[in-house]
Order: C-alpha cells, then structure tokens, then sequence
C-alpha cells in the first residue's frame, strides 16, 4: 500500500501535463481526425518526460536544488530571469484555463450558470490548497484522476483493429493533411513535456524530503506517474478515433470527451470520466498554481513550501493566493479554456530547451551528484531529447499559424 | 477548431468575401455538430445518459450551430457561392433546432429518437453540399 501511495506525486503531475481541460480535447481531437495515426507522438512524449522528471526529481533528492534554481545557477541571471518569467506566465495562463475547465466539468454535472461555477472552483482550489496537506494534494487528485482510465476501458472494450492500433505506435506521415498532422504530433509531444511538470515535480520531491535513499522512489514515480499519464492520453486517442473519427466528428468539446466514454460503457462510463476530468483538471490547477509560486520564490531566494508554516512561507503563500485570484479574473472575461490551454502548451514549447538543458547538465556533472551522476544511457536519452526539443521549438508556432491552430 | 472559428469569423465579418475553402470547413464543421447530435441523441434515446449532461452538451452543440448560421449570414459570399451559403444557413439552423430538442426534453426517449433521424439526414445534406462545392 505505501508503495502504491509513493507514486502520488509523479501521478499528478503527469496528469497536469497529459491530461488538463486542453490536452483532453487536443487528444480527442487528435484521434479524431487521424484515428490511430498519432499514438506513436503520445510514446515520445511519455520517454521524454520520464528521462527528463527522473533526472530532475534525482537531482533534487541530491542537491536539494529544485530545477529552477538549476536553471539560475547552470544558465546566470538573465537567462534564469526570462526562463523563470516566461514559465510563470504559461503557468498562469494555463491556471486560468483549468479553472475555467472545472467550471465546464461542473456544469455538465450540475447545469448551474458559468459564472457562478468559475467563483466555486476558485473557492474550492483556494480551500483544498490552504487547509490540504500536500500529500493528500497528490494522493486525491492524482489518484481520484486515475478514473479516466474509463477511457482505456472503453478504447479496449470498443475492439479495435489491433494490426491498426499497433501501426499507429509506428512513426510516419499521415497520407492526407500533413501539415495538421504535424501540427498535432508536435502538440502531443510538447503537452508531455510541460515545463510545469519538472517544476512541479523536482519542487514536490523536495516538499517531501527527499534524500538519496529516495532515488528508487523517484524512478518509480517518472516511471508509473508518468507513464499512466501516457496510457490515459493513448485512450482518449483510442475511443475518438473508434467513436468520432469513422463519422467525421471533430471534438471540440470537453462533453465530446466524456460522450465517447458514455456511448461505449454507458450511464457508469460518463459519470466515471465527467469525475475523472473533474479530478484531472484540478488537478492541473494545483499543478499549475503551485508551480507558479515555486518558481517566483525559488528564483527570488524566499522561503517556500507547502510543508512549510504559511507565516515562515508568506510570500510563497500569497504568490499562488494571487495567482488564483489572477486567474479567476482572467477566465470571468470569457476565454474559451479550451483554446487557452492549447496556445498554452504550444507556446510553453519554445521555453522547454531553457528547462531541460541546465537539468540535463547539472544532472551529468559529477561536481554536483557525486556516484548518483547521469549514467551513458541517460545522458544518451538526455541529448536526443533535446535535440527533439529543439526541433518541434522551431517547428511549434509556425504549424500552428499554418494550420489555424489545428482547424486547417 | 477555436482559432479557425476566429479566423473564419474575421473572413465572415465582412473584410473579406468567404471563399470557397472557408465555406467548405464552416460546412464541415456543421455536419461534424450534426453528426455528434446524433450520437447524444441516440444515447438519450436509450436512456443510457444523464440527463443534466445531456442537456448542457445539446445546448452547447446547438449554440455553436447557431453561431455558424449567425457567422455565414453575416458573410458576404464569393461569387457563385450565394447560394450554397444559403443552403448552408438552413441547414445550420436546422441542427440548431434537431439538436435544440434533446435540450428542451432531455427525458423524451421518442423525441430523441426522432432527433438522431433528422440529424442523420441533416449530416447527409451537409455532406452533399460540401461535395457540391
């Protein structure tokens, strides 16, 4: 059993990267309108970020540096500045956007008027974040988000062409919209690899004391956290492209999402994945909003720190208070959630080299991590992932001018 | 799907005439609500859904129907593209209405049933038209 509870906080910031309000429906939408073709870019992104929170989460047990501070130190000032600003503001933006989303998740549940659910979420994310130890942060929301496995159940039970499903893990072009096909390969692969989530999670490892004795727990955590992550993320793809792609439906809905669940595994399947993505998204919310005031307070050098008494953490305390409320007034203007988290994430793309380069490097020098130094193999897995990142960094905004966005 | 609406929205204001290729994907994205009205009325109709969540998905499918029809007539077409640009506002308002009758009555399993049909045919019409083009 406290093995199982060990993997809590590599759970839910998997969650926070694969499976918040955007990428549910980037997934479905995926899916979609390329059935099966696209899993192979779920596979790329789940090894990226599992090499990548695995070196962090290490480094964090070692050093006791979370990776915005590795950031400062590896790449000076300046660098660490902008780093630290642009993470921030995606953070944020993308905070805005999950509470928007619990809001929508609400509504389907209880048919009550937006605005009145959006001022209840942030009541709500105030509450859980105030009053909830951060252990049982990670243990109710990552697991309770668990239940869009519904989606796994449903992709399996729906039997699909298992020769088509395999070909989909098989890197290609598409025969037909390539450029859209791109642009949702690249969206796929960078969702994973969120910066918030190696904040979030090298940040979490120290909330919880890590030491080097802990290593073999933070392996399984960017193992199995992330890893089901993956899997949630390949049965959306699945179900949409069982359900929508064959009638030509283009998920533009969080309902859409839940819908495929509920025309598979009926009344059971809808309620297990309205609750699911209730969870999932805030999930992302906590993620998002810790990360926020993580990154502010380590870069300034302030006391930080859920475990932390909120009089010895203050301004860590009133920084994710602020952004909470920030976002509250961001998403009363109207902002389609949806659309918020998908720029989101395709512009959180161009940050990624400035994250992953300085862990990558701090995690391969023995100056810092003495014997618990990169092996061959992870530095290998390091450099071709960075390598991947710099090319979809390059390739990100364009395809998404190109393409509308995925809309064509 | 959200920056092609804002994209074809700017196209339907007025700047521009909607083209060919923009009328297509407005058309496309019709049938696309019309055909996944179907399936939530098909579930409504076997009593296998709940029917908060039915009601506020219908009126989310059928409001974003409506503000294809309010956008294409907003537009000012290419030429030769007046007419299909009709044809595509009826049929716009139509599945705003089929779709409009799970919301009105998420528990009429009859009424559902009725809707998925009339979708169905709105689907085939839209798909007609797209090809028509």
């Amino acid at each position: 059993m406290s093995r199982f509870f060990a993997i809590a906080l590599g759970v839910l910031a998997a969650i926070g990267g694969f499976v918040d309000i955007g990428d549910l429906v980037f997934a479905s939408q995926a899916g979609g309108q390329f059935g099966f073709e696209l899993m192979w870019a779920v596979v790329v992104g789940v090894v990226g970020i599992v090499t990548f929170a695995e070196m962090s989460g290490r480094v964090a047990a070692v050093t006791k540096r979370p990776v915005l501070d590795v950031v400062r130190q590896r790449l000076g000032f300046g660098v660490g500045l902008v780093t630290m600003i642009g993470s921030v503001l995606l953070s944020f933006l993308t905070l805005a956007a999950e509470t928007g989303g619990i809001a929508l998740v609400l509504e389907l549940l209880f048919d009550a008027p937006y605005s009145t659910l959006v001022l209840i979420s942030v009541i709500g994310l105030i509450l859980v974040a105030w009053w909830m130890p951060f252990e049982w942060i990670e243990r109710v929301f990552g697991y309770v988000g668990l239940c869009l496995l519904v989606f796994v159940v449903a992709a399996i039970d729906l039997s699909p062409d298992w020769g088509e499903v395999g070909a989909g893990f098989v890197p290609h072009v598409a025969d037909h919209s390539p450029t859209i096909y791109a642009y949702f390969a690249v969206g796929l692969i960078a969702a994973a690899l969120m910066p918030y989530e190696v904040y979030f999670y090298s940040s979490g490892g120290i909330e919880e004391q890590w030491t080097p004795k802990d290593l073999g727990i933070n392996r399984l955590n960017a193992l199995l956290g992330f890893g089901l992550g993956g899997v949630m993320s390949l049965g959306l793809i699945m179900v949409a492209a069982q359900v929508w792609y064959p009638i030509g439906v283009e998920p533009e809905f969080i309902g859409t999402v839940a819908l495929g669940a509920n025309v598979q595994l009926g009344e059971v399947g809808l309620l297990l994945a309205l609750v699911g993505i209730l969870f999932a998204v805030a999930g992302a919310a906590i993620d998002t909003c810790f990360s926020s005031a993580y990154n502010v307070a380590q870069f300034f050098g302030w006391e930080w720190g859920k475990y932390r008494p909120k009089r010895d953490a203050s301004r860590f305390t009133i920084t994710w208070l602020l952004a909470l409320l920030l976002g509250y007034v961001v998403v009363s203007t109207g902002v389609d959630p949806i659309m918020l988290t998908e720029y989101a994430v395709i512009f959180s793309v161009v940050a990624l080299p400035f994250t992953y380069l300085p862990v990558l490097l701090v995690a391969r020098d023995p100056a810092f991590m003495g014997e618990h130094v990169n092996g061959r193999v992870s530095s290998a897995f390091g450099w071709l992932y960075l390598a991947i990142i710099l090319v979809i960094a390059i390739a990100a905004v364009p395809l998404m001018i190109i393409t509308n966005a995925g809309g064509g | 799907m959200a920056a092609c609406t804002v994209a074809v929205a700017v196209v339907l204001s007025g700047c521009e005439p909607l083209d060919q290729g923009e009328l297509s994907r407005e058309i496309e994205g019709v049938a696309s609500l019309a055909a996944e009205g179907a399936v939530l009325a098909d579930e409504v109709a076997q009593q296998e859904t709940k029917r908060t969540f039915a009601r506020v998905h219908a009126r989310e499918l059928a409001d974003s129907a409506e503000h294809s029809a309010e956008r294409l007539t907003d537009a000012h077409p290419a030429e030769g593209l007046a007419d299909a640009t009709g044809k595509a506002i009826a049929l716009s308002d139509d599945v705003s209405g089929a779709i409009g009758a799970v919301e009105v009555a998420p528990d009429d399993a009859a009424a559902a049933d009725e809707a998925s049909e009339r979708l169905r045919a709105l689907v085939q019409k839209l798909r007609n038209l797209e090809d028509s083009l």
